[in-house]
């Protein structure tokens, strides 16, 4: 199954969150009357409860819960440390890049780490890469420092 | 190097998913090796323990404060040590020895090497002397021989060990031991005891307590086997003492359930026996080659303890180790309650390859030996129903009881070989025939004096042995020269 709701996550965040809502509409199969109407309505965010009430009537509604937590746990995540709070749109830039270029379902798990001091790190699959600032001015300050020495011997 | 030249050199990472104890589980890292080393974020080193689709599990080489979410890099390394004469005379631990970073390929070495291949080993040619009589005479053992030594705990194990180190030593071999979760109290008197008899210069001990990680104290053995290869590779003998299997055996249980292996029996892992062989197949006797580019022959004896519960002799380990080994010494709990000391029971106690390293005359002294100790063993047996017995049985018994004291050896005494021959040779020669049990031990302390104080008389006495084809031609000097050496004897105070 490939629910539209994995194309739309951007960032850990919203996976974890939606994940939330999942495990509440799991609860209600124990719910006396109107099972899952309740926690659809109420609960769960408009844009997702609409997705799940197009996608779930082919199915059975424990059973179409229970794929698409087995696709959530198998989205791929890329860890990104960045060393500033991203706007929506930033994030967006970057999300739907992701999705285009490398994977659909890609969503991105931003932190924010200072001593970056800019650029970015990342980090796929157990695959790391440091792209930062940090990582440029420690290299240069080691060419420095290797000059000064030579030059002093 | 720290953590993040390591995660920039590899281009790896993996985060901690859950922590057992020892064993670490973490995902990431997709080019991790098994025996690699890991560093965590805050500098503590692990090394990897097995490999999943998923994750992988990794031993913590110490007591550390890791968290789940920490980030581990790879270092593209496995565990070395650096060997040298400075490890001489220390009680070292594994955390002193062990790293990933040095390049010095004369003294670094990797911890997990293969044992040599039959192209450079050679049979065992030399004897072994642990200055034990009992063992030198009925139960030899040579140069690069795996014997193990078993028996309930308190029972003078470790006694012999010390005994057959400071012989050894004395002799210029050198010791390692290996001393694997023992108290820090036996450690240090092992150590005051080498530094008592000066032979902390051949001496290296390393050791790992009850309160290490259990990582640590799996490795112990095998570092103490690495430094033995780097000292056999220069061409020296080694003796190598592990004290004790059983209980590493025990850590290993301990790390594999941690890390979810499925228990077999007595809940050890499948690999239990191939964790222990893969470790003792590295010793023998081995041909070298030294620095002037001749080939030589250097050994590794190694000595394996192993703990058994009230005299069972099919435990798991227990029989694993024997069949790993050459032989194996047993300490008869019930000999040592008799005050039999060393408490060796000699009948169920076994040597494969030490004979074949004896000259012909103790060849034949030792078969004589055995074969009248087992006689005078049923003789005694016998005695139980209250027979009444002939003149050459109770000639028979004397004697026994005569030799038997021979092989009583107080706890550090060693002797020499060429003594405990003497000894035998005397009495089986009919010296102090008129002599009770006490007088004989009283003579015997005296002609140990002898021996040890006057070197005409020692010099004299190993050439006789030299020169002596045969036991026969043996007995017959010492009874010609028996008046001279009486005469000697009564002479000391």
């Amino acid at each position: 199954m490939s629910s539209q709701l994995l194309t739309k996550l951007r960032t850990k965040e919203d996976l974890e969150i939606l994940i939330g809502e999942l495990d509440l509409l799991d609860n209600a199969l124990y719910q006396t009357d109107k099972k899952y109407d309740d926690v659809i309505h109420n609960d769960i965010r408009s844009w997702v409860s609409e997705i799940i009430l197009n996608e779930s009537i082919k199915t059975e509604m424990p059973v179409y819960i229970k794929e698409l937590k087995n696709d959530l746990a198998n989205i791929p995540i890329i860890s990104a440390s960045i060393n500033f709070e991203p706007s929506t749109s930033f994030l967006e830039l970057i999300s739907d890049w992701l999705k285009k270029y490398v994977n659909e379902k890609m969503v991105v798990d931003l932190l924010l780490n200072s001593s970056t001091l800019g650029g970015i790190q990342l980090s796929y699959k157990g695959k790391y890469i440091d792209l930062s600032l940090r990582k440029k001015i420690v290299g240069e300050m080691e060419t420095v420092k290797l000059i000064s020495t030579n030059m002093y011997q | 190097m720290d953590f993040e030249t390591f995660l920039n050199a590899t281009g790896e990472i993996g985060y901690v998913r859950r922590i057992s104890s020892t064993i670490v589980f973490c995902d990431g890292l997709p080019g991790a090796k098994l025996s690699e080393v890991v560093i965590f974020e805050n500098g503590e080193i692990g090394q990897v323990f097995s490999t999943n689709k998923d994750s992988i599990e990794i031993i913590v080489l110490s007591k550390g404060y890791i968290k789940v979410g920490t980030k581990v890099a790879r270092t593209g390394q496995t565990f070395k040590i650096n060997i040298g004469n400075h490890l001489f005379g220390n009680v070292i631990s594994p955390t002193d020895l062990i790293t990933f970073e040095g390049n010095d390929e004369s003294a670094d070495r990797i911890i997990e090497s293969e044992p040599l291949g039959i192209d450079r080993r050679k049979n065992i040619g030399k004897p072994f002397e642990t200055g034990v009589t009992l063992v030198d005479l009925m139960l030899p053992l040579g140069m690069g021989q795996r014997e193990l030594l078993i028996g309930d705990r308190k029972t003078n194990k470790t006694q012999f060990v010390l005994q057959s180190i400071l012989t050894q030593a004395q002799k210029g071999t050198i010791c390692i031991y290996a001393a694997i979760a023992k108290k820090r109290t036996d450690v240090i008197l092992f150590n005051k005891f080498a530094k008592n008899n000066k032979i902390d210069g051949k001496i290296i001990t390393i050791a790992s307590y009850p309160d290490d990680p259990s990582g640590l104290i799996y490795l112990t053995p095998y570092i103490a086997m690495t430094i033995a290869e780097y000292f056999r590779d220069r061409g020296e003998d080694v003796y190598l003492c592990f004290d004790d299997l059983t209980a590493h055996a025990k850590y290993y249980r301990e790390i594999s359930l941690l890390a979810g292996r499925f228990p077999g029996r007595n809940s050890y892992p499948g690999d239990i026996f191939y964790l222990h062989s893969r470790l003792l197949e590295r010793a023998g006797n081995f041909i070298v080659e030294g620095s002037d580019k001749k080939s030589g022959e250097a050994s590794i004896t190694c000595m394996p303890v192993a703990e058994m519960v009230m005299g069972d002799f099919s435990g798991y380990i227990q029989t694993n180790l024997m069949a790993m080994t050459d032989g194996h010494l047993y300490f008869d709990r019930d000999y040592y309650n008799q005050g039999k000391r060393p408490p060796i029971n000699p009948f169920l106690s076994v040597t494969r390859v030490g004979r074949q390293a004896q000259t012909p005359l103790l060849r034949e002294l030792s078969r004589k030996i055995t074969s009248f100790m087992v006689g005078y063993e049923k003789m005694k047996e016998f005695m139980h129903f209250g027979a009444e017995l002939s003149e050459e049985s109770q000639k028979m018994l004397i004697t026994g009881d005569k030799i038997s004291s021979i092989f009583e050896q107080s706890s550090i005494s060693p002797r020499p070989f060429s003594l405990s021959i003497l000894m035998f040779t005397a009495v089986w020669a009919g010296y102090w025939q008129e002599k009770d049990i006490n007088g004989l031990k009283l003579e015997l302390k005296k002609l140990s004096n002898l021996y040890m104080v006057n070197e005409e008389f020692r010099k004299q006495a190993e050439s006789t042995i030299q020169n002596s084809p045969s036991f026969n031609h043996l007995v017959d000097s010492m009874k010609s020269s028996q008046s001279n050496i009486l005469q000697m004897l009564s002479e000391l105070k």
